[in-house]
């Protein structure tokens, strides 16, 4: 059949995980790229266009990595939804490009099978075609695209090889492959499901290639069959229950047919299509022996880690003082056009210093992508959760749940949408509830606010300094408070079996330059976003709160006390007391509970209108000269800097969280219950850590 | 023929080459495994074996899987 799809204008790009899709994506579509949310369901979609010389426009759908059509996780299910068209906010693709890992044939052309089962036009993308070769493995790409009757293009996507080809083969490549449904099931088998198919298009008023794939899942399924009550009529079921009766007593086991079947074909295609060469010597096997070592393997772990957060806290102090100075030049250029007035204390205490005090952040934020996108890159995160998957399943959670809670680190909500790969949905929930315990890149600023400001950079055995152990301390109890939760949960709410473990290990390569820049791009802008908006309507709201209604006499403390702010802040301070927090500190957990970084900006507002206006004193020194006048004793003590950050460390103050976790399980019962138990938790842990320290004062 | 050398997967040393002749593990984990390219008489060769996961390829891909599945993966030996 030869068939030229010249009105191609959307295609969905389909891989393995690990195949090199995202980096083909991105060189496809570069900085075209937008990334949103499929309506009604919960992942995130992202989109990106190729525009050509002559004006030509094609839309690229990135769709989440997959090994089959037979939707074991959200993540799988939403590819296969797409592509039999069942997603009501994405139309079906006028294409799909098929990126097949050269090294692995056989596996990715299961998926491929699949997806030309379906009738869709296709081009294979043969990527990472020179690892293939360094292992040893050569590819008659010609005879490929014979068998297969369709575009076969080779790329090695990360030094851009093959692109320009890709793109030219998306305006005129894109073939229905003759190879349809050409592997074989016994006759007897394929009877049944032919006839299943037939019920299915008369009953069910499905498309045929549609009802194809649906009888194969049916046949094959290894859920019970009750769970499909309500979703397919009760004579289709009754239908595909005669069906397994009738193979379970041929003696045919329905789960693994379908799959042994297809692969058969493929190996006869791979046989055909492969020779193996000499296999060039490769250092990944003595990598994995290391870094999965029972014992070098938690060390190199642990070391990278310390690693990471003490050089997120040296080497961007550079240019975050760079930006802090350039804040503080600029209220101070402000202070001097304007006259004084509300308006220009508006500007420099409201505004400036606001949005400054969060903007400051953003190299640690940087940094902190960098190293997590380099982790993923290099293929050492999945080995990190190889490792973890011992801790990980004495509280009864599977080694993959630990790339959620890693990723959590830079912010929970990629890390709550990585848990999409998690097979178990009880698993997943245990997941999603736990993964914003991990210290996100928002609590950052607090942290590194407090820590300056009250610890000090004393050097313990001589090169570790203080301020980095307290740092990863924090970090460290964000993950055990983690594992205990998710431990509690798995044996209460949320019980069942955990799934065993199995995950591929993607080989080493260097990183992609480009993808992390890309990623790093995106969040950054987002923080960024995040500072212009909220955090400076926070900060306006909050210096009109502080400035209002003014006293006309008295000491700046005691104006402020006497403004809205401070007898909010008043108000809930016995509530607070117990865990030694002043008002200033409620008002700071007021104002932060839809973000946790305007705790910074709040109390840099509040300290600014506090002070006397004088820039050259920083908020920390402030924080620190801040006395109760009643009592003489300071407001802010070690012991409270400690007792806040161990709140922030806790507590869920973290709006969009919420509504990704809402969406994510699709009810507000679970993001409530997030909200209650892990406020409850910070609540109680602050309180004891707050009572223990005094004991000790 | 069957081989007459069976063992789980669990049992055998890292670096050999076994080929698989029996998975004994629930439906579905067989199925994600078969899929993941766990075939009949597919060829895997272990990399790692410690005791409480291991390490294996098959078709030049690495796959770590826990000792509670390698368990229930029976094999023999090849040369």
């Amino acid at each position: 059949m030869e068939t030229r799809f010249p009105k191609i204008k959307y295609i969905a790009v389909v891989g393995n995980p690990n195949c090199g899709k995202t980096t083909i994506f991105n060189e496809l579509t570069g900085m075209r790229q937008k990334v949103g949310n499929y309506p009604g369901v919960t992942v995130e979609k992202k989109e990106g266009r190729i525009l050509y010389g002559d004006g030509h426009e094609i839309t690229v759908l990135d769709l989440p990595g997959t090994y089959s059509l037979s939707a074991n996780s959200p993540d799988e299910k939403i590819v296969t939804d797409i592509l039999l068209g069942r997603n009501p906010g994405v139309h079906k693709p006028d294409g799909v490009v098929c990126i097949v890992d050269a090294g692995n044939l056989g596996r990715n052309l299961y998926l491929v099978s699949q997806i030309i089962d379906q009738r869709y036009p296709v081009i294979i993308v043969l990527n990472m075609i020179d690892v293939a070769k360094h292992s040893g493995i050569n590819i008659d790409i010609k005879k490929l695209s014979e068998i297969m009757g369709v575009t076969v293009l080779p790329t090695i996507g990360s030094r851009r090889i093959g692109i320009s080809e890709l793109k030219n083969a998306l305006r005129s490549g894109f073939r229905i492959s003759p190879a349809v449904r050409k592997w074989k099931l016994p006759e007897i088998v394929r009877e049944e499901q032919e006839e299943l198919v037939g019920f299915l298009v008369e009953h069910g008023k499905l498309e045929e290639d549609i009802a194809y794939h649906d009888a194969a899942a049916l046949i094959s399924t290894t859920r019970n069959l009750d769970e499909f009550n309500g979703i397919i009529t009760d004579e289709v079921l009754e239908h595909v229950q005669k069906d397994h009766d009738r193979l379970k007593s041929l003696g045919f086991d329905r789960y693994t047919l379908f799959v042994e079947s297809r692969y058969q074909w493929i190996h006869s295609i791979c046989s055909e299509v492969i020779s193996v060469g000499q296999k060039k010597k490769n250092y990944t096997d003595k990598i994995d022996a290391i870094v999965t070592h029972k014992f070098w393997g938690y060390a190199i772990f642990l070391i990278l880690m310390i690693l990471m957060f003490q050089s997120i806290f040296t080497w961007a102090l550079v240019p975050m003082n760079l930006i802090s100075d350039g804040f503080n030049w600029l209220g101070n250029e402000v202070g001097l056009i304007m006259p004084p007035g509300d308006l220009r204390d508006l500007l420099i205490n409201g505004v400036i210093s606001g949005v400054g005090a969060v903007v400051t952040f953003l190299p640690q934020i940087i940094l902190l992508f960098l190293f997590m996108g380099i982790l993923e890159d290099t293929g050492y995160m999945a080995r990190a959760a190889f490792i973890m998957d011992r801790l990980m399943s004495k509280v009864g959670l599977h080694g993959k749940a630990f790339i959620p809670m890693l990723s959590s680190f830079a912010c929970a909500i990629p890390g709550i949408m990585a848990t999409r790969t998690i097979e178990n949905p009880r698993d997943r929930l245990v997941t999603i509830l736990v993964a914003p315990l991990m210290s996100c890149s928002a609590r950052l600023p607090v942290y590194s606010l407090l820590i300056a400001a009250f610890i000090p950079g004393t050097l313990i055995l001589g090169f570790w300094n203080l301020q980095g152990i307290v740092m990863v301390s924090l970090y460290l109890l964000g993950v055990v408070m983690a594992l205990i939760m998710a431990g509690i949960f798995k044996k209460t709410i949320l019980k069942g079996k955990s799934q065993a473990f199995i995950l591929e290990l993607p080989p080493y390569r260097i990183p992609s330059l480009r993808n992390i820049f890309l990623q790093i791009k995106e969040r950054s802008m987002l923080f960024l976003k995040r500072a212009g908006t909220i955090i400076l309507g926070v900060s306006i709201i909050l210096w009109f709160l502080a400035t209002y209604p003014k006293l006309q006499n008295g000491s700046l403390s005691q104006k402020l006390s006497y403004s809205f702010v401070g007898r909010a802040g008043q108000l809930i301070e016995p509530v607070i007391k117990p865990l030694g927090f002043d008002w200033k500190v409620g008002v700071g957990i007021l104002s932060s509970l839809l973000q946790r970084e305007v705790f910074v900006s709040t109390i840099s507002t509040i300290y600014n209108i506090q002070s006397t206006g004088d820039k050259s004193v920083s908020i920390r020194s402030q924080m620190q000269k801040d006395v109760n006048l009643e009592t003489g004793l300071p407001y802010f003590t070690v012991q409270t800097a400690i007792c806040v950050m161990v709140y922030y460390v806790l507590a869920m103050q973290c709006m969009s969280t919420l509504a990704v976790v809402r969406r994510e399980t699709n009810s507000w019962k679970w993001p409530l219950f997030q909200l209650v138990y892990m406020t409850s938790l910070a609540y109680i842990v602050t309180f004891i850590v707050y009572q223990v320290g005094l004991l000790f004062m | 023929m069957l081989p007459t050398v069976q063992m789980s997967l669990s049992e055998v040393s890292a670096g050999k080459k076994f080929m698989i002749l029996k998975i004994q593990l629930p439906p579905d984990t067989n199925q994600r495994l078969r899929e993941l390219g766990f075939n009949q008489d597919a060829v895997i060769r272990t990399i790692v074996n410690s005791t409480s996961k291991l390490i294996c390829e098959v078709n030049n891909t690495r796959i770590g899987i826990s000792y509670n599945i390698a368990k229930n993966i029976i094999v023999a030996p090849v040369n």
